[in-house]
């Protein structure tokens, strides 16, 4: 594999190459109110690289949170649909310095979307989407990406690859997605030195030491479902507030509602929006029967699902370790401290 | 300046000498990362010793008063014991509003205030030690932390607490009448200093307010988290806002600005009576939005219309229950 030298201060003519390949670079920065947050970017300077990764995750660019499907009209000719998904996912764009645990992220979302039932607009965001990958160099209090055996520099899932060093990049054209954007990076690339091979390794130790802590989870792999009685699901059920923060903030987190909205008699819409498993009305039956009726029952759901169902049907944990749900909890739920939970009690 | 560490002693000390078997404290304990605190629930007396008390105690344990007591109404089943819970004095507040709203009630609940000079929540505390924390101590407003880099810092906590620490309306004692506080010196002290902040309504105009809160407001995500962590905010799992099957819904579930305003519109009108401006909604938003613009409005349209204070006494109505035709407001 080629490893190249990119200088930082060469990155601006980088991204005006990539406008205008009519490319929207988006990457995370601060907003007009300090808030840290991804958006599109027009320049190298606008992105906060070096901060830790904003609580608000990057699917909401390949997954919207609103998307409205299709909508209807209803004339004496008889009824006609207008497809509306398409607009915002033909747009071409490059997600810009997604740390590792984000890059497997999408390619969970890309794996789970592409099941039995392909979802076709998810699909066309991603195919649309060039992954811009970076090595994790400021990880959070509240990140455990080795836990979930994904390291803090790994480039699997990327399509160019990104090692930051003071004042360049290493970068690595790693699929053919990445290399087809390559001629906007040509004229900046420098070769690489002898050393250059070290970078790596160095972040990576690094970032792994400032981990606060490693769960060995491989002990409790396709074994969680033995710990769904056990009492200590309790503690923190007595404690969450059953707000949707955890889920609309995890990067993996893919459930959706659909609904109709009849705005006349002829006319309407149908549309998709984010949901989650916290809520008591996302189980909620037509009959008014509840099958996830309690929030200890509704927190084990999103915790197996992370932990266990998808390990079970994708053989894949569906968590990065990326630490929003800890972040963003209001209450404090951890949770890393509900994996410790699950494997003391599967020891028992 | 409060010793938290012998606060924490003296909340300890006295739960252990009014627990009986059967009672329920809710109180606060450190979580797994450094930085958040987590509200604990006690049903063992040995487990008071985890009780820890600091400036990190951000969450407003009121808001789960009413849902204890609505699951032993619906279980039929009453707790053997009483509820006990340590509080803020501007969590008693909501808690106090709670009685008054007939929530929960007032003869099986101990409420313990304890003394505070100032929250902090963690993202102001991490900005302060200029990181990430790994691990973080309390001492006359003062926090000794050392971050991820293995840094060791000590930075000044006042000019970083709450806004409402330094608003003697939201930050006093309610008419403690029938409950226990927990200080040094036995009497409550404002020690914030009181300063003026001035909402959006005051100084731009109807225009400009309008665009201020739509910016705001279109960065919302409808987590409800605003609404699952507002003690006045009681409906549980009746919430209109969880109705969005109805054949002509109040509210669809789009992430749209004109859904999101009838969103935050709704709230807003719903908790305009019993809101005591404890700033939980603000905090709890994974956005980051400026929730205040709404209920330091409201805690204050509330005293200038109605003289009403929300949360200062047990045996006040709700002025919008209690109003007579006629009668004289302020």
């Amino acid at each position: 594999m080629d490893t190249n030298r990119i200088y930082k201060k060469d990155m601006n003519q980088v991204f005006s190459a990539l406008k205008k390949l009519g490319m929207a670079v988006i990457g995370q920065g601060f907003d007009e109110k300090q808030r840290l947050v991804f958006k599109e970017v027009n320049s190298f300077q606008e992105l906060a690289l070096q901060e830790i990764t904003p609580l608000q995750p990057v699917k909401s660019f390949l997954f919207p949170p609103t998307e409205t499907m299709f909508s209807y009209q209803k004339t004496e000719k008889g009824t006609r649909l207008t497809p509306e998904q398409e607009a915002g996912a033909s747009k071409k764009k490059i997600l810009f310095g997604l740390r590792p645990c984000d890059v497997h992220a999408i390619e969970y979302i890309q794996k789970f979307y592409n099941g039995n039932f392909p979802d076709q607009p998810i699909s066309h965001y991603i195919e649309n989407t060039i992954v811009v990958g970076i090595a994790c160099a400021t990880p959070s209090n509240a990140c455990f990406c080795t836990t979930m055996g994904i390291s803090p520099v790994s480039s699997s899932g990327a399509d160019i690859f990104l090692t930051p060093t003071d004042d360049f990049f290493l970068i690595e054209f790693l699929t053919e997605k990445g290399k087809s954007i390559q001629s906007a990076f040509a004229a900046s690339l420098k070769a690489s030195e002898a050393n250059d091979g070290n970078w790596k390794q160095k972040i990576e130790q690094s970032t792994i030491n400032s981990l606060l802590e490693k769960i060995d989870v491989e002990a409790i792999k396709g074994k969680v479902n033995q710990a769904y009685d056990k009492p200590f699901w309790k503690k923190y059920s007595d404690v969450c507030i059953a707000c949707g923060g955890c889920t609309f903030d995890c990067p993996t987190c893919t459930c959706f509602d659909v609904r109709d909205v009849m705005e006349s008699k002829s006319d309407g819409y149908r549309y998709r929006a984010w949901d989650s498993c916290s809520f008591a009305s996302f189980t909620l039956h037509a009959s008014g029967h509840n099958p996830r009726n309690s929030k200890l029952e509704r927190l084990r759901q999103r915790i197996m699902h992370k932990y266990h169902y998808t390990v079970a049907n994708m053989q894949t944990w569906s968590c990065t370790g990326c630490g929003r749900c800890i972040r963003v909890c209001p209450v404090g739920i951890n949770t890393r401290s509900i994996l410790k939970d699950i494997k003391e009690a599967l020891h028992e | 300046m409060i010793n938290w560490s012998k606060i924490t002693e003296a909340t300890r000390h006295y739960l252990k000498s009014i627990f009986q078997p059967g009672d329920v404290i809710l109180s606060y304990t450190e979580s797994n990362t450094p930085g958040i605190m987590t509200p604990l629930v006690i049903r063992e007396a040995e487990a008071i010793d985890k009780i820890i008390l600091n400036p990190l105690c951000t969450q407003n344990l009121s808001v789960y008063l009413s849902e204890f007591f609505q699951q032993d109404i619906q279980s039929g089943n009453p707790a053997a014991g009483k509820w006990v819970v340590t509080v803020k004095p501007c969590d008693a507040r909501s808690v106090i509003q709670m009685i008054s709203d007939e929530q929960i009630a007032k003869d099986n609940l101990e409420m313990v205030v304890f003394d505070c000079d100032g929250t902090v929540t963690t993202k102001s505390l991490k900005n302060l030690l200029g990181g990430e924390i790994r691990s973080v101590k309390f001492e006359d407003h003062q926090a000794k932390g050392e971050t991820l880099a293995n840094k060791e810092v000590t930075a000044d906590l006042v000019g970083s607490y709450q806004t409402k620490c330094s608003d003697s309306a939201i930050c006093s004692l309610p008419d403690m009448h029938d409950y226990s506080f927990i200080s040094e010196s036995n009497r409550f002290v404002f020690h914030g200093s009181e300063k003026e902040n001035a909402l959006i309504q005051d100084t731009l105009s109807r225009e400009d307010c309008f665009q201020r809160v739509s910016e705001e407001l279109s960065k919302c995500i409808r987590c409800n988290a605003c609404r699952n962590v507002c003690p006045a905010c009681f409906c549980s799992d009746r919430c209109v806002m969880d109705k969005p099957k109805l054949a002509i819904p109040y509210i669809t579930k789009e992430i749209t600005l004109d859904q999101i305003f009838q969103y935050h519109l709704i709230r807003f009108y719903h908790v305009a009576p019993n809101c005591t401006a404890c700033g939980e909604c603000e905090r709890a938003c994974p956005q980051g939005i400026s929730l205040s613009i709404f209920y330091r409005y409201l805690h204050r349209l509330n005293k200038q219309l109605f003289g009403a204070e929300s949360g200062s006494s047990d045996s006040d109505k709700q002025k919008l229950l209690s109003y007579r035709f006629g009668e004289d407001l302020v």
